[in-house]
């Protein structure tokens, strides 16, 4: 990494130093505006003193970002059509970066600063459409192909369904609770300085601990998407493959795009009647970015396997030839997606995604330093997070009560429901589910249903989407005119 | 007494709202050292976990 450094030009070296830092601070701001959440229960219940729920929960965070893997990284990545993911490494792609990073750190930083309620996932996830869909007005595409669709309702289901689940499971186990639980102390909110019994202090410790891990996990990933996208862009010839990836994967990429070359030239005719019928539309041809569609799949297919015929292993490839490579291994992949969905063979669908994982293994990887950075500024901002609380002295913080059953209840579903989604690789808001689950547990003690929840969730959608959308849009159109 | 001093702190101060105009801009140790001079006596972090729980119930 050191050698690529020293060779790149003073403009470069900035350029990329300050994107990830951005980057960096974006995780930052990640952990301390979340920081609340995290130990709020075991704090208030006496589970555990203040500086010693910041410090665990702050090496949980870090735990997490280290062992989440990176599935729900390339979620958020591939939410941008591989055209543009394509051409990351020209301006057009650093426009992409610059555009996604300063409008995700602009809005975090501004409503945390105005104490105004926002998701980063809603944040992150509305700068990368707003930059998909710009480029597609841009390119004078349709806007239907400015942004992975298929993708993009995969990720929206999955950060509209999970609060819901909070909500429903939290309400549901605390009156489960209420039925084996008989103790009245545990239904009570802590009183005086006694912590909480033993075993309700262990649940209430342990499942705090679980959500700050799964919130490292579900939003350092986020982090570790940018960052991959920045180092991907700013220096195509080290990182656009693993070059770490062992020779027996390497073997495995190469029997995969034999066996879509099999499966493109076997279909060709479905395919040809799927481009007549209209089912698979031909893009108009386009300035910047390159062309991927199932025509070129065969040669794309080709091209991977000649490439990796020639070298043993990625890290044999010239620094030169790995975005090439890579570029086809990425529209042979889209062509395989849109080949999937036309299929009606739910055994052949499953092939094919198993040959997909397979054929991006190169290209979906996080080097361990990118994740130990996430993992240090996430860990580190949910440390400085607790110091950073203002205290608003008021009516709402008067009233605000919480039980040990209904703090446990909300913890371990939170904990279960973000562990969920981090093993199916896709992103929540951590904050909008912990919440729902306070709101679940609150509205299922009869304590009534949380309005101030529904209304931060409600504002993710309809405030904070359009509005990193549009920065993230407006961005990109003045990055692009001046890059 | 801890929480329950918060909230009697809290419904001593929205009796006079002077005594809230007062607070609205002390630092969270004069506000705690306020409060105990008072007869109510918590601490800052147990303050501050009240606020934080404020954040969670809110889902900011």
């Amino acid at each position: 990494m050191l050698q690529s450094l020293a060779s790149l030009d003073g403009h470069t070296l900035i350029l990329l130093c300050l994107s990830l830092g951005i980057a960096l601070a974006f995780e930052f701001v990640n952990g301390f505006h979340d920081t609340a959440n995290a130990v709020a229960t075991v704090i208030y219940t006496k589970a555990l003193r203040a500086g010693t729920a910041v410090v665990l929960s702050g090496l949980c965070n870090f735990l997490g970002v280290l062992l989440g893997g990176i599935a729900v990284a390339y979620s958020i990545v591939h939410l941008l059509p591989v055209d543009l993911l394509v051409s990351v490494n020209s301006n057009l792609g650093l426009a992409m970066v610059f555009s996604l990073l300063v409008s995700a750190i602009l809005w975090n930083f501004g409503t945390w600063y105005l104490g105004l309620p926002a998701s980063s996932s809603h944040t992150l996830i509305g700068a990368i459409l707003g930059v998909g869909l710009a480029n597609a007005v841009r390119e004078g595409l349709p806007a239907g192909a400015g942004v992975n669709w298929h993708k993009a309702v995969e990720v929206g289901l999955s950060l509209f369904i999970s609060p819901i689940i909070g909500f429903v499971l939290a309400g549901g186990l605390l009156l489960a609770l209420q039925r084996l639980l008989k103790n009245p102390a545990l239904h009570r909110p802590p009183q005086g300085d006694a912590p909480p019994p033993p075993a309700m202090r262990a649940a209430l410790i342990l499942s705090g601990l679980g959500v700050s891990l799964a919130h490292g996990s579900n939003d350092g990933q986020k982090g570790v998407g940018l960052i991959m996208l920045i180092l991907i862009g700013i220096l195509p010839g080290v990182y656009s493959l693993d070059a770490d990836l062992p020779s027996r994967e390497t073997a495995a990429v190469r029997q995969a795009a034999a066996r879509f070359t099999d499966y493109f030239d076997a279909h060709r005719l479905e395919i040809d009647k799927a481009y007549a019928k209209g089912t698979i539309r031909e893009l108009p041809e386009k300035s910047s970015a390159v062309n991927c569609d199932v025509h070129g799949a065969v040669a794309a297919s080709e091209a991977i396997q000649h490439q990796l015929a020639l070298y043993e292993s990625i890290a044999a490839i010239p620094a030169g030839e790995r975005w090439e490579l890579r570029t086809d291994i990425l529209c042979l992949d889209d062509a395989a997606r849109i080949m999937q969905g036309l299929s009606g063979n739910a055994a052949e669908r499953s092939e094919i995604e198993q040959l997909r994982q397979t054929l991006r293994r190169p290209t979906e990887y996080a080097p361990s330093w990118v994740i130990m950075a996430v993992s240090l500024a996430l860990g580190v901002g949910t440390m400085v997070g607790w110091k950073r609380i203002v205290v608003t002295i008021g009516e709402k913080i008067g009233k605000t009560k919480l039980s040990y059953a209904q703090g446990a209840s909300a913890q371990i579903v939170a904990m279960a429901t973000i562990g969920l989604a981090d093993g199916l690789g896709l992103p929540v808001s951590t904050t909008h589910v912990l919440s729902s689950g306070v709101a679940g547990a609150m509205a299922a003690h009869k304590s009534g249903l949380q309005m101030r929840t529904l209304r931060s969730i409600a504002m993710a959608w309809v405030f904070t989407l359009p509005a990193a959308m549009l920065l993230g849009a407006g961005f990109f159109f003045l990055f692009t005119a001046w890059l | 007494m801890s929480q329950e001093a918060i909230d009697q702190f809290l419904a001593w101060l929205q009796a006079d709202k002077d005594r809230l105009l007062l607070v609205g801009g002390l630092p969270l140790d004069e506000l705690a050292a306020y409060a105990a001079a008072h007869g109510f006596v918590f601490t800052v972090e147990e303050l501050k976990a009240r606020q934080a729980l404020v954040h969670l119930v809110e889902g900011t």
